[in-house]
């Protein structure tokens, strides 16, 4: 068996476990909720819909990475699937890696067939009324949707890391899902404290504390840039973008040696 | 039974969603015709920023965008009970995402002219860091601390950055600019200008009503200023008190304001009151 055949096992495993249904009830959700905030907006529907599209598109692709990881990784060990699928000679972590990249690859994809739909709804939309400011799609689009794909692919690697280690399935979503809801919002948080003096007695001993989070964790929300899209304005990337985007890369891959790790240290009983 | 964890989860989330429908709308019916008030006030608060950072996932851009509805969907009736609550959301959707096209326009619109200045211009002052691009935040910023505050440096400045920012209009700004520092502008007449052209453009029949009852108070201020100007040529001396007005048979009556903040009479001129906003001063 190559990486590849683990690959192909992970696809058919997803495709088993409803993987096009869900994704197409998540695309409709996607859809009908841009659709729906666009009704809201007097001055710039076209953007509010992207806005509002591309945070469903963060919120919901999440959820199906866990599914994928509860139902490529956790069931293998829960099921004993690992009695035919690790008996072959060959090393532990093809099938960690396969399994991971049919996850990114399924994932992948939904967000691509996500994007083009989210991009057309909002183009019909923009086509109505024109704004001040125009939403553009081209470029910056794809630049915003290249940082969602490394958020996405962090997500998937703290899911991979948890399904090897983790003793119950459901351990994968409550995990994946804090670790998501943290890392997303904490420097948020922090740049919003700075103007919000007056909610906390010790703001600044709160933010250095919270700023500890930095060395544990990755800092996703750096990664959504998705301003210089609903702007049209490349002006509005963070200058620091390149070191974002490779600290969280390296902290993805990091996780993945751990998970490799502890893969080749479980004892199967 | 490889599926079954998907299906699992799938119902749990479905499940979930329906029981918060199912609530909410046993709370809309739940409440006796006499207590729905009591609910209305209580709807009026505003969770502050961090905190709704981290309930929407972390994501800002989500947050400003539904408090910005909320906003939004403020009706009529209840517009002077939640001036306050008004403040505080725009105020809100400005720290999350100062970008926000909707919330800069209504703000601008809804709290400045609605006496609440000082909280319209500092959502615009983020509108003008923000939307690095835009002439009209720094404009309408520029404009309100001419025409609310008298103050002309300030003015000036964002006066000039809109030129800087404009292509068409870049010479009427620096028109404007010049006018401001000569203390010569007719702002009266070009804020009822911009009140009326916002009205006539307006196509939801609640937001032009309250266009309406804004370019009212505004007109109500032009009638004073111009019978001061009026007094002050016919006499030779400045206006002391606005009641000379009355006595000297130049106003047969004070003009109505019909959102009843009412005009004040500060260091020899005819300004919009502003409201008085429990809980504000602290920002």
């Amino acid at each position: 068996m190559t990486l590849l055949s683990d690959l192909r096992t992970g696809i058919l495993l997803a495709r088993r476990a409803r993987y096009i249904s869900t994704s197409l009830w998540l695309l409709l959700a996607i859809l009908g909720l841009a659709l729906m905030a666009a009704q809201f907006s007097g001055r710039q529907p076209a953007t509010v819909a992207l806005d509002v599209g591309l945070s469903a598109i963060k919120l919901f692709l999440p959820l199906l990475i866990i599914l994928l990881a509860q139902e490529l990784l956790s069931r293998e060990f829960d099921r004993k699937y690992y009695l035919t699928s690790l008996t072959y000679p060959r090393p532990r972590h093809w099938l960690l890696l396969g399994r991971l990249s049919a996850i990114l690859l399924l994932v992948y994809s939904a967000m691509l067939v996500m994007a083009i739909a989210l991009a057309w709804v909002t183009s019909r939309i923009a086509m109505g009324y024109e704004q001040a400011t125009p939403v553009n799609l081209g470029s910056t689009y794809w630049v915003t949707l290249a940082f969602i794909a490394i958020d996405l692919f962090v997500l998937t690697a703290f899911a991979g890391l948890l399904a090897i280690t983790a003793s119950t399935p459901s351990f994968v979503l409550i995990g994946t899902l804090g670790f998501m809801l943290i890392s997303r919002s904490y420097s948020n948080i922090i740049a919003l404290l700075e103007r919000e003096r007056f909610l906390l007695e010790n703001t600044d001993v709160y933010r250095q504390s919270l700023g500890l989070l930095d060395y544990l964790l990755p800092d996703l929300a750096a990664l959504d840039v998705r301003m210089i899209s609903l702007y049209g304005k490349f002006g509005l990337l963070p200058t620091d973008w390149a070191a974002s985007l490779a600290a969280n890369l390296a902290y993805g891959l990091a996780l993945i040696i751990l998970a490799i790790f502890f893969l080749q240290r479980k004892r199967f009983s | 039974m490889n599926s079954y964890s998907i299906q699992a989860t799938t119902k749990l989330l479905v499940s979930t969603l329906l029981a918060i429908g199912l609530f909410q709308l046993a709370t809309q019916f739940r409440l006796p015709p006499a207590s729905r008030h009591a609910e209305q006030s209580t709807s009026t608060v505003v969770i502050s920023a961090p905190i709704q950072v981290l309930m929407y996932a972390g994501d800002r851009f989500l947050a400003a965008n539904l408090e910005a509805m909320r906003v939004a969907a403020i009706g009529p009736a209840q517009e002077e009970a939640l001036a306050g609550y008004r403040a505080r959301a725009h105020g809100l959707v400005s720290q999350l995402n100062a970008c926000h096209e909707d919330n800069l326009y209504l703000a601008n619109a809804m709290l400045s002219w609605g006496g609440s200045a000082d909280e319209g211009n500092t959502i615009l002052q983020r509108a003008t860091e923000c939307r690095y691009w835009d002439e009209m935040p720094p404009f309408l910023l520029g404009f309100n601390r001419y025409f609310f505050f008298r103050d002309f440096d300030g003015a000036q400045q964002a006066i000039d950055i809109a030129a800087a920012r404009s292509e068409e209009n870049s010479t009427a700004f620096q028109h404007m600019s010049i006018a401001i520092a000569s203390k010569k502008l007719n702002d009266e007449k070009m804020a009822a200008a911009y009140l009326r052209n916002q009205r006539d453009e307006a196509t939801d029949q609640k937001l032009i009503k309250r266009l309406d009852r804004r370019l009212k108070r505004l007109e109500g201020l032009i009638t004073l200023r111009e019978a001061q100007a009026h007094f002050e040529k016919e006499h030779g001396r400045p206006l002391a008190h606005p009641n000379e007005l009355l006595s000297s048979g130049i106003l047969d009556k004070p003009p109505q304001d019909p959102m009843r903040i009412g005009y004040e009479f500060i260091d020899g001129g005819f300004r919009l009151k502003a409201l008085k906003i429990g809980g504000m001063e602290i920002r």
